[in-house]
């Protein structure tokens, strides 16, 4: 077995609500309190838990977009944390980011050929024809065409934002995405391609994702493996099928069983359908249902 | 900018299935004409100016103000005499077809003077509000997005300027530099700094908190990229704005440093300098301030109207007028 | 409501350091000798000397500016450099004066302005608020000096209706002949302000006649004149208070040119008059007492947001 794309141990983050009249903290929220972890190349780890329990702040601590108080993070083999701004920069071209809302996470006055392009312009050496090339090849790959690469971000829909915002991740080809909430803000009928797309991807690439949602029908079809936390604490961690077969946690056991059961679910799994539901769950874990490669929990 | 049609002006958008891709795309797109890419193409089909250009008042404006600059440009060509030659034989005349707009108590041709001073006045509306931009647009984007000890001192030196009425403040720091008008456009540059410093510092702490810029972080791009590349792009309609309305103030501020005496120094002239001489002969010759005032006054009107429209035009105010609102009624 | 006015004022104090401070590196860095300026074109080496001793310039520049804000608290300002007089003095000569024109510039600008702003609010879009729209415009790309030059040559030289120069005081020329030397320079103060408060006022009560509270009162039946005189102005009242909190700023700078032109020996002349003389100490004072003018004008202008809108009275 590889070595991990990704080892996180005992990282904290806590917010300042309150100072007194000397500016020193009277008051702290705990956002994240402690969370370990690792995550296999190639593999999906699902994170679950209701509004406000730090499963976002999670992905952005990972990649440094927001400073951790405590723990460690281990990318790719590097101490992500300990690193200088400027190799953090170039690692960022390895380690990607997909943000819950495509509609402002595309800079409104930047055409997408030229947000694709500047990823490729920030890390890679290339010609500018080169760069063109590449960010059109990205563009097709995820569904859209070539005419459409100098328009604004206001002329697409929410599902080609999205696509447009993954490839501008892929740019540089990344071994590792955080994918926060990537399908949140897209009708159902849109997340469908949107998730297809993301399996495809790691099946080509061997990408890891690190999958935030609050949905946990969506955790359970991508995700090998899942964490459910809980105000910043993780209380659950497993395989995929054992952690819905068997939850052990209380809150675990809530949460499944506010998934609105039957019905609706089926609904969705018959909305992917057929030939789709086979490429939306991998065939790894389809064999397997990530049990037997099912990532070391560290907790 | 040529007003040839285009296209998807007269055509109205097509919604048609997106051809199959890779993916089945369940979005509907407008299907619209390929287009060659090239900034100028950005331009002419962005909203913003296709409204501007149906405002009447701004348009006329700004070919007032165009017009104004290649007059100033050509001076030496359209004038029809030297603007300092002085001829006692010739002084205080009116409007002949030797001297279009006649002659000053020095006999000096008046539509000549009035050529050059233009061009005096525009010259030092180009310098202050370089100066201006210069010092408050970096600073505030600087400010606005990076926070901390940086943006309180800034901003705190900025609100002080902000807090001093701006003729005199200008006219304090000409005291000490001395009457010049590059001093004086040294001076209102800084005056006009402050509010152009807020404006930037603002939108850069709007912008700053978008996804947008997050998403570009995570991508890897240096603050230097983000702040030039996505923040001041993204905050450039109210500096926009604010620029042309600045634009007018310094003219104001010209004309008044200059009829004080702290502006524009003799040979030069400006309007400024022009309404001066006329407050000089007052008693005499009160008709000789009708020339300057027409221009100084037409010009500020300009920059103020082009501001407006292109404030509405930029905030998308015309486009809800027309689409949103039903027309008010007519009482 | 005393203790969001003794914050307002304590906010205030580091503001007007650093005013304070700005200035003076400022005038720090005026070229040329003022104790030679001082002295006179034919004292001698040691007398101007002497001079610069005397009036402590050899000290380095935290020192000065330190006593001189310490003077400046005692509201001791310093010594103009020409006349040997106080700075406090002179400008306690000169500003009553220059008040007295402010506030008859901005009563008739609110006079004026105001109530042609309803008008143009009451017939949005129609004739009416078109040509105020127009002619504020107009009269906002006036400088106030040339408004002033207008005046001069139309009522002072062709009418002789109003004296063209001076100032007199109440005490010696009666109301009558104080206001008669006020009403021309305050016409060219106000011309800019009115306009202003015209279309503040039209552009606020427009958006608040849209309002929902606006068009409920209107469905109890309220009358046109009940309903614009009582609800809708007072929601209008937030921005036309900044107006005039602006407005004091501008009649202040406005002030410099129009008295100029006028010959009144106000706080604006006064201006000039030591920027020509390169008179320092009096500049600097100058630039102190403006700022404090407009810093308590905009404190004001905070409270009544108060009166105006009781929502920011708890919480700010």
């Amino acid at each position: 077995m590889s070595a991990p794309l990704l080892e996180v141990s005992g990282l904290r983050k806590t917010y300042v609500t309150k100072r007194n009249v000397w500016g020193k903290a009277t008051q702290r929220l705990t956002a994240v309190g402690g969370v370990s972890f690792t995550l296999e190349p190639g593999r999906t780890l699902g994170i679950v838990g209701e509004t406000g329990a730090g499963k976002s702040t999670v992905g952005r601590l990972v990649l440094r977009l927001i400073e951790p108080d405590s723990g460690s993070v281990k990318l790719l083999g590097q101490d992500v944390l300990a690193m200088p701004r400027k190799e953090l920069r170039s690692l960022r071209a390895k380690a990607q980011m997909i943000f819950q809302d495509p509609f402002s996470s595309l800079d409104p006055r930047m055409v997408i050929g030229a947000a694709v392009e500047e990823s490729l312009t920030v890390h890679a050496d290339l010609s500018k024809a080169d760069r063109e090339q590449r960010s059109l090849d990205l563009l097709q790959r995820v569904g859209l065409r070539a005419d459409q690469m100098d328009r604004y971000p206001r002329e697409f829909s929410g599902g080609q934002l999205q696509r447009i915002a993954i490839a501008r991740a892929l740019a540089n080809d990344p071994d590792f995405i955080v994918c926060d909430e990537p399908v949140a803000a897209l009708d159902v009928s849109i997340q469908a391609q949107v998730l297809n797309l993301l399996l495809d991807l790691q099946a080509e690439r061997g990408l890891g994702y690190l999958f935030i949602s609050h949905d946990l029908s969506l955790v359970r079809f991508l995700a090998h493996d899942v964490i459910v936390m809980y105000k910043g604490e993780v209380v659950e961690m497993g395989p995929t099928a054992q952690l819905f077969a068997d939850p052990q946690h209380a809150y675990t056991r809530k949460l499944l069983s506010a998934i609105p059961v039957a019905q609706p679910r089926r609904e969705r799994a018959r909305a992917l359908s057929g030939a789709v539901l086979s490429s939306l769950i991998p065939p790894a874990s389809l064999a397997s249902a990530g049990v037997t490669q099912g990532g070391r929990p560290s907790c | 900018m040529s007003e040839t049609p285009r296209p998807e002006d007269s055509e109205a958008p097509v919604v048609v299935e997106e051809a199959p891709t890779q993916l089945a795309d369940s979005t509907q797109v407008e299907v619209h004409q390929p287009r060659q890419r090239g900034w100028l193409h950005g331009i002419r089909r962005s909203r913003p100016l296709r409204q501007l250009r149906r405002n009447r008042a701004a348009m006329a404006s700004l070919i007032f103000l165009l017009l104004l600059t290649l007059a100033s440009v050509f001076a030496p060509l359209l004038a029809t005499h030297d603007p300092n030659a002085q001829s006692l034989i010739d002084q205080l005349q009116g409007p002949s077809s030797e001297h279009w707009l006649g002659t000053d108590t020095f006999g000096r041709d008046v539509f000549s003077r009035l050529l050059y001073s233009g061009r005096v006045t525009l010259l030092a509306v180009v310098q202050a509000l370089t100066l201006a931009a210069v010092l408050g647009i970096p600073l505030g984007l600087l400010a606005g997005f990076i926070k901390g000890p940086v943006d309180a001192v800034l901003s705190r030196l900025f609100d002080a300027l902000l807090s001093l009425p701006p003729l005199i403040l200008a006219i304090a720091i000409v005291g000490i530099l001395g009457p010049s008008l590059t001093n004086a456009m040294i001076a209102i540059g800084i005056v006009l700094a402050p509010p152009l410093f807020r404006l930037a510092r603002g939108a850069a702490q709007s912008v700053s908190t978008e996804t947008y810029v997050e998403a570009c972080r995570a991508i890897g791009c240096s603050q230097w990229r983000l702040i030039w590349r996505h923040v001041l792009p993204n905050a450039s309609s109210p500096l926009l704005v604010q620029l042309t309305f600045s634009a007018g103030i310094i003219v104001i501020a010209e004309a008044s440093l200059s009829f004080l005496g702290l502006g524009t120094q003799i040979p030069q002239s400006s309007w400024g300098t022009m309404l001066r001489d006329a407050f000089d002969s007052i008693y005499d010759s009160p008709w000789f301030m009708i020339a300057p005032t027409v221009m100084v006054v037409l010009t500020i009107l300009s920059f103020a109207t082009f501001g407006d429209g292109l404030r509405d035009a930029l905030e998308g105010r015309g486009v809800q007028r027309v689409s949103k609102k039903p027309p008010a009624p007519r009482t | 409501m005393l203790t969001m006015i003794g914050r307002r004022l304590l906010a205030a104090i580091p503001l007007l350091l650093f005013v304070s401070l700005f200035v003076f590196a400022l005038l720090d860095l005026v070229p040329g000798d003022a104790a030679r300026n001082v002295a006179g074109e034919t004292a001698t080496e040691e007398e101007v000397a002497a001079t610069r001793e005397r009036l402590g310039l050899n000290d380095p520049f935290f020192v000065r500016y330190f006593s001189w804000l310490v003077n400046a608290l005692h509201g001791d300002l310093g010594t103009s450099l020409y006349s040997s007089e106080g700075v406090s003095s002179i400008i306690a000569q000169r500003l009553p004066i220059t008040a007295s024109l402010a506030v008859v510039a901005l009563i008739m600008a609110i006079v004026v302005g105001l109530p042609v702003g309803i008008l143009a609010a009451v017939r949005a879009n129609s004739l009416v608020d078109r040509a105020v729209t127009a002619l504020a415009a107009l009269l906002m790309s006036v400088p106030p000096f040339v408004v002033g030059l207008i005046l001069v040559i139309v009522f002072a030289i062709n009418m002789d209706l109003f004296p063209a120069t001076g100032y007199s005081e109440i005490s010696d020329a009666g109301l009558g002949g104080w206001l008669q030397h006020l009403i021309l320079p305050g016409i060219a103060i106000a011309a800019i302000s009115a306009a202003e408060f015209a279309r503040q006022t039209r552009g606020a009560l427009v958006d608040t006649l849209g309002m929902d509270h606006i068009r409920t009162v209107r469905a109890k039946g309220l009358r046109r004149p009940m309903i614009i005189g009582k609800h809708a102005l007072k929601n209008a009242g937030i921005p036309i208070a900044t107006v005039v909190g602006l407005q004091v700023g501008r009649v202040l700078a406005g002030a410099v040119t129009v008295e100029f032109v006028f010959a009144i020996p106000g706080f604006g002349s006064l201006a000039v008059q030591s920027v020509n003389q390169r008179d320092v100490p009096v500049i600097l004072g100058i630039v102190m007492v403006s700022a404090v003018v407009v810093i308590v004008a905009n404190i004001m202008v905070d409270l009544s947001y108060g009166y105006f809108n009781p929502r920011t009275r708890t919480n700010a």
